[in-house]
């Protein structure tokens, strides 16, 4: 079973009982565990778990034969299983079972007379896979005679795992899987190797894309869309001022598979609902623009952040932002600058600047004092409308905090209503942040510190923990609850 | 004498032997973990001896200077290797203060850099002056090379493939160089910038320490046909 833990003081998590969530239940053993249903949650066959062969109830079985498997060609972690349908079904789906999972029930397709295929997301290297197939008939769920066996390959040999450090599930969110980018390296950050991961909770690899050397990818998402991944692959950091950058947007499955070439592109970049993607531009570096790219491929520059900066006298890297994000409700973006200690707020189609927050004269005033930023990551609103950001506590060296303010902006004050990190050891020197997850809890990652943490919201309560042993960097995270909704690029 | 060694010289040695990296060397790279006798088309009558192309145990590093050295190793004096290869240039100094002290090689790496050095000549970098008009840079110097030697020849047109354009190595003592250092790039990477054309530009990623004063690069120049 796996292992639910509970009490873990918040502040404190070297010392508890937050033990390793690595007892991997077998193909065919884990009985009490939440049912982790890929696609469709109004499974099917066999709900008590011990997978293949039940005759308790008897069902014709699905008409299929010829199962057969085969790996991946570019994700060892990635199964496609192929069938023959022997008779036509109103639907066909697979369910699969991995060490550490429950029956796993891919969505329902087509299950008409023929040979079809699926892929099976989310097992992780070197497993062992049984699955089967199952059929609709009317009200009649069949399922398949055979229960066949598969594995996943090795991952890359130079693909670190992390280690998963405790899950209490009972108080975690329900997102099962969470995308980030990891450059593994340890000290001359941002030259890479970056990958593009998906993670389990068990901190297991269960998807991987190697970015091409000398690119840097950290703010891998899942596209509004929310049928494939987007990220970027920069080339700013070799020198070259953007001019070779690029967005990728991928399924899982790697059919889907779309580059568009975003000369300039920078570091940061935020997609909008009408398509649009907005990015920091280098194209006529020094001069560092908020620019938006059109699905047509036409740009429009919305602000000269240097006419900002040259405001305040910043040097070169005063604009350099480190985060971009869309507001859909104001449409307005903010732009996070890491050199100033700074973020703005910009009305999007006039580039008009609404709010300044940070460090530089004409910001809004922090309460308590001494609740600024440095090296801000990630502040973002919240659904409630506060501001949360991750950053360094200003002139405290190596100390770092969450903070979630409220804004007002009749007295142009944000006020601290909850931080997080006192006491912990913990320090993103780059990168980090923290966001929301649908349950209210929080989600942190330590960007260089290669940690990510989930904890309760009000009594900071730690429920997740994975980490690297090694200071790896860590880009944007993103939490997924279905990894078919990105998974199939037949389907776009 | 100025020296722009690897933005014009290496390039226009590659363009001369630029062929179709992807069509016969991905072969090159699969055979590095130990299928000797496939993917090298080098030819020179020693198919199955596994490591072809280059730098051959036979020569050691003893064949440095002799003109007509590329082909000692295989005693097929009329035939050289072939194959793709990976051509940078690596450095490593000790930065103290005001001097600068250290090493370069301009290198030649069979199968796409997986496999034995082609072509490596190797000269010191000392500092000449201090460079105070890299805005940006941590600390940058004007550097002379000396000292040029070869450290693996294993193909007649080393002088080319490198871009020195001489088999003669020594052309390269008293040439100077400007490198200097940023070490958060845009707020992050640490990169090697050199001076060229009357401006300071990146030229790759680099690492330094500055409590021992390490410091250390490898500019990848690209795969090269030879």
């Amino acid at each position: 079973m796996l292992a639910v833990l509970v009490g873990v003081p918040a502040c404190d998590p070297e010392d508890d009982d937050f033990v390793s969530d690595d007892d991997d239940t077998t193909a065919s053993g884990d009985d009490d565990d939440d049912d982790i249903t890929a696609g469709d949650d109004d499974d099917s066959a066999d709900d008590d778990d011990d997978s293949a062969g039940d005759d308790d109830t008897a069902p014709a079985a699905a008409a299929v034969a010829d199962l057969a498997w085969s790996v991946h060609p570019e994700v060892a972690t990635v199964l496609q299983v192929t069938w023959t349908q022997l008779e036509g079904a109103d639907a066909a789906w697979v369910e699969f079972i991995y060490p550490g999972s429950d029956w796993v029930t891919t969505p329902e397709g087509d299950g008409s007379e023929g040979e079809h295929a699926e892929w099976l997301f989310g097992v992780p290297a070197e497993s062992a896979v049984s699955w089967r197939i199952v059929n609709r008939v009317g009200d009649e769920v069949r399922v398949g005679d055979e229960t066949a066996s598969a594995a996943t390959d090795p991952l890359p040999g130079d693909l670190p795992q992390a280690q998963a450090l405790g899950w209490n599930q009972a108080l975690s969110s329900d997102d099962r899987w969470f995308l980030t980018s990891l450059e593994v390296q340890d000290e001359d950050w941002y030259q890479g190797p970056f990958w593009v991961l998906v993670l389990d909770r068990q901190g297991r690899i269960v998807w991987y894309y190697s970015v091409p050397d000398h690119r840097c990818t950290m703010h891998g998402r899942t596209a509004l869309s929310g049928d494939h991944l987007l990220f970027e692959e920069t080339t700013l950091y070799t020198g070259d001022e953007g001019a070779g950058s690029l967005l990728h947007r991928m399924t899982l499955d790697r059919v889907f598979d779309q580059i568009t070439p975003v000369p300039g592109l920078g570091s940061t970049f935020a997609e909008t609902d009408d398509g649009l993607i907005l990015f920091d531009d280098y194209t006529d570096f020094p001069d560092t623009w908020l620019e938006e790219l059109h699905p047509d491929g036409t740009r429009r520059r919305i602000w000269l952040c240097n006419e900002w900066a040259d405001e305040h006298q910043l040097p070169i890297w005063g604009c350099d932002p480190n985060e971009t994000i869309w507001v859909r409700d104001t449409d307005t973006v903010l732009w996070s600058m890491w050199w100033s200690d700074s973020v703005v707020e910009l009305d999007r189609e006039s580039g008009d600047l609404i709010h300044q927050w940070g460090r530089m004269p004409g910001s809004w005033d922090f309460e308590p004092q001494g609740t600024g930023f440095e090296m801000q990551h990630y502040p973002h609103y919240t659904d409630a409308g506060t501001l949360l950001v991750s950053t360094h506590i200003p002139n405290a060296p190596s100390l770092h905090r969450i903070r979630e303010f409220e804004l007002d902006p009749i007295t142009e004050t944000l006020t601290e209503i909850w931080t997080y990190g006192e006491g912990l050891d913990l320090w993103p020197r780059y990168a980090g942040e923290a966001f929301w997850l649908h349950n209210g809890n929080v989600l942190i990652n330590y960007g260089t510190d290669a940690r990510i943490r989930e904890i309760t919201h009000d009594d900071q309560q730690l429920v997740w923990e994975i980490a690297w042993d090694s200071d790896y960097l860590i880009g944007h995270v993103t939490a997924i609850q279905d990894l078919y909704a990105i998974g199939r690029g037949d389907e776009l | 004498m100025r020296w722009n060694l690897p933005w014009w010289l290496l390039l226009a040695g590659a363009l001369a032997f630029a062929g179709c990296p992807e069509d016969d060397d991905d072969a090159d790279d699969d055979d590095a973990s130990g299928d000797d006798d496939t993917g090298d088309d080098d030819s020179t009558g020693d198919d199955d001896t596994g490591d072809d192309d280059t730098g051959d145990d036979d020569t050691g590093d003893d064949d440095t200077g002799d003109d007509d050295s590329a082909d000692d190793d295989t005693g097929d004096d009329d035939t050289a290797p072939t194959g793709t290869g990976l051509m940078g240039r690596i450095g490593a100094a000790t930065v103290d203060g005001p001097d600068y002290t250290g090493s370069e090689d301009l290198y030649l790496v069979a199968q796409k850099g997986a496999g034995e050095d082609v072509c490596r000549v190797r000269y010191d970098l000392g500092s000449t002056a201090v460079r105070d008009d890299c805005a940006d840079c941590d600390w940058a110097f004007d550097l002379l090379a000396s000292n040029a030697t070869v450290v693996a020849w294993e193909h007649p047109d080393c002088g080319t493939l490198l871009g020195i354009g001489s088999d003669d190595v020594s052309v390269l003592d008293g040439t100077e160089v400007s490198y200097g250092y940023i070490d958060e790039y845009f707020g992050h990477a640490s990169v090697i910038t050199g001076y060229d054309n009357g401006a300071w530009a990146v030229l790759g990623f680099a690492s330094f320490e500055p409590a021992s004063g390490d410091f250390s690069y490898d500019l990848e120049d690209g795969y090269v046909e030879y």
